[in-house]
């Protein structure tokens, strides 16, 4: 699913590789990988069960993967290569305050209930995906009432109503 | 050979409720398409929640879902060829030769002509499922635990190289969902894996949160990024219809690109991408003498069309015959299946025939309402691309908060969701396609629960894996498309004498 490409400047298309001029941008994920697979492989080492009903046991799978995807981050360690650049700057502000939004979203969902939860998710990303602030609070408003009637009433599917006004 | 699971299925099909289920499958597959934001992936991630919530039944499910599919592959055309921005992985190859249509004043012909070859590709391809595919079934039946193990295998080898360019990242993708697989009570032993005594996971990673995230809150994040990088340039639909002259110049290629998509398509792993990018490459070479292809030429349009929807009818093939998801798409619908505890394989026809035949039949009648559709009402379609991002992708999260809770009835499942999604969002920006992903980790039980039955047979032999002619045909293949692509790039690279 590589999605849809739009139109993009040259300069924003670089590979990582070429930036900081030993890959790190990639290498170091691969570490983590190496690293995550071992961690993997000790876990699965250490499975504990009394009987299996087969000669391989619930422990050889999990540790000829932790084998494999080890061997693989050291493939990828060597040769890294396809990763897109980060997000920099004020794209970078934009994408963290896009994922602290659906945090504070998910926060909110039980406590504040779902229309407050679904307002603030949806002004907010729309205001992050160029809605001028009175489009944004009336999208933002519109879905929030709008997807809670399509959901509470016609799927009958409950949605929370916040244990900040239900005491419960 | 019997095709009463058909008309079995034409029985399913035809109830009203079903009928209803397929159509609306087909518009918001249309819309799903035709919108740049979203993919068929996507689509199903957000509407099997719902369904499974509501109760609906596993038979209408997948007519919806299945709806959603093809609608898709028809819908993906529609910015393709009017925005030069593909609307989904395999209209890539469309927007080649359709946008330099749509340029010229030809977007109606053009939008016209592909949805003609997309019902060519599309029925054509459910008429060799029709038949093809209780074949298939058939052979399966001689399948063991070995066999299926070293067809687990061939559909990861055909996956590392078909999928993407770089088959280190495709193989770390699929070994990645294959140890998420792991996590969880191992039926077997009674051992809890990788469960760090949360009870959340002793049932293992839930399917919803994990495709919801990787695929619907990854794109939110790409798009924010895409957006930042400048807009987009729409160019009017025009009028016209395409000639019969135009049709008849165009015959060969539709069905080329038919017999080439079906048969990628039905290759496990593999999906409308890889199917309109070899069919239009074939064409190219076939038909390309006055060097048009690239400038709006029609055959350039039509092949790639027929090939990614006749590759979503074969990816069904190996999918609901033996278990094995022919792409991405259906690999997310074999999950939908696992979640109503069907298992799909060489008994599902004879089976389960209202459901294997009633998903078959509603393919005939959703290509019909699809070319209903997209011909005289393209220009509703056209309409959504009006929609600003800042309605449709809030609205997208929207669904997916929706999609997960109603699921799960817990705040604690979204903030999964969130944080898989960013894992998504990272691996994307690595490089890495999310289909292996989710391919290894719905194959992940099969072929483990596979390997160590097999090898309870054999005691412990591993010379069971290579026992019967028909394990070794797929070792066989399997060593084939791992090493063939190689062998031919390296034989186009040396210099001729």
């Amino acid at each position: 699913m590589s999605g849809a490409g739009r139109g993009v400047r040259a300069e924003e298309e670089e590979p990582v590789r070429a930036r900081d001029g030993f890959g790190w941008g990639e290498r170091l994920p691969a570490l983590v990988l190496f690293l995550v697979a071992l961690a993997y492989g000790f876990a699965a080492a250490r499975i504990e069960y009394a009987f299996s009903s087969d000669p391989l046991g619930p422990r050889v799978f999990p540790l000829g993967l932790a084998i494999l995807l080890a061997l693989l981050a050291l493939a990828w360690f060597l040769r890294p290569g396809g990763a897109e650049p980060w997000p920099r700057g004020g794209l970078l502000v934009q994408t963290a305050g896009l994922v602290a939004l659906a945090y504070l979203a998910a926060w909110l969902f039980d406590r504040a209930g779902f229309l407050i939860a679904m307002g603030v998710l949806c002004t907010g990303a729309a205001l992050m995906f160029r809605a001028t602030l009175r489009q944004a609070l009336a999208s933002g408003i519109a879905q929030a009432v709008l997807w809670w009637l399509v959901f509470a009433y016609g799927l009958r599917i409950p949605l929370p109503a916040g244990r900040w006004f239900t005491g419960s | 050979m019997s095709l009463d699971y058909l008309w079995t299925g034409f029985a399913v099909a035809l109830q009203w409720h079903n009928l209803l289920f397929g159509l609306l499958g087909c518009l918001l597959g249309t819309v799903v398409g035709a919108l740049p934001a979203i993919g068929p992936i996507n689509g199903i991630a957000l509407l099997l929640p719902l369904a499974y919530t509501l109760g609906v039944p596993a038979e209408s499910t997948m007519i919806l879902l299945a709806g959603v599919y093809y609608g898709a592959e028809y819908g993906g055309r529609i910015s393709s060829i009017l925005l030069n921005v593909p609307g989904d992985a395999g209209a890539v190859m469309t927007a080649l030769d359709g946008y330099p249509m749509a340029r010229d004043g030809r977007g109606a012909e053009a939008l016209a002509l592909s949805g003609i070859a997309s019902f060519v590709g599309g029925m054509l391809s459910v008429l060799a499922l029709t038949f093809f595919a209780p074949l298939l079934g058939q052979l399966a039946i001689g399948f063991g635990p070995a066999e299926y193990f070293v067809l687990m295998i061939f559909a990861f080898a055909t996956l590392t190289s078909m999928v993407g360019d770089q088959p280190v990242k495709t193989m770390i993708g699929a070994a990645f969902g294959l140890a998420l697989s792991t996590v969880g009570l191992d039926p077997t032993s009674g051992a809890y894996r990788f469960t760090f005594g949360e009870p959340e996971l002793y049932d293992g990673i839930e399917f919803i949160i994990l495709v919801i995230g990787l695929f619907s809150i990854s794109e939110v994040l790409v798009l924010l990024e895409r957006q930042h990088r400048g807009g987009l340039e729409t160019v009017s639909i025009g009028r016209g219809f395409p000639s019969l002259a135009t049709l008849r110049l165009c015959l060969g290629a539709m069905l080329r690109g038919t017999g080439i998509g079906f048969l990628i398509g039905v290759l496990p792993g593999t999906g409308a991408s890889v199917a309109s990018a070899v069919s239009y490459t074939t064409e190219k070479r076939i038909s390309d003498r006055a060097g048009t292809f690239g400038r709006g030429d029609p055959r350039g349009l039509a092949a790639p069309e027929a090939a990614n929807n006749a590759a979503a009818g074969g990816a069904f093939v190996p999918m609901l015959t033996l278990g094995v998801p022919g792409s991405g798409t259906t690999a997310v619908m074999l999950g939908a299946l696992l979640l109503y505890n069907i298992q799909p394989g060489p008994q599902l026809f004879t089976e389960r025939p209202e459901l294997a035949g009633g998903l078959v039949a509603s393919m005939y009648i959703g290509n019909i309402l699809l070319l209903v559709l997209n011909l005289p009402l393209v220009q509703i379609f056209v309409r959504m691309l009006l929609i600003p991002n800042w309605i449709l992708l809030p609205g997208i999260l929207a669904l997916a908060f929706l999609g997960v809770y109603s699921t799960y009835a817990s705040s604690l499942s979204i903030v999964l969701m969130i944080s898989v999604g960013i894992f998504g969002y990272l691996l994307r920006k690595l490089g890495f396609d999310l289909a292996p992903v989710i391919l290894g980790f719905v194959l992940g039980k099969v072929t483990e629960t596979n390997l160590r039955n097999a090898l309870a047979i054999s005691g412990g032999e591993l010379g069971i894996l290579f026992a019967s002619p028909i394990a070794l045909v797929l070792w066989a293949l399997a060593v084939l498309v791992l090493f063939a692509p190689l062998l031919l790039r390296r034989r186009s690279s040396e210099p001729r004498a």
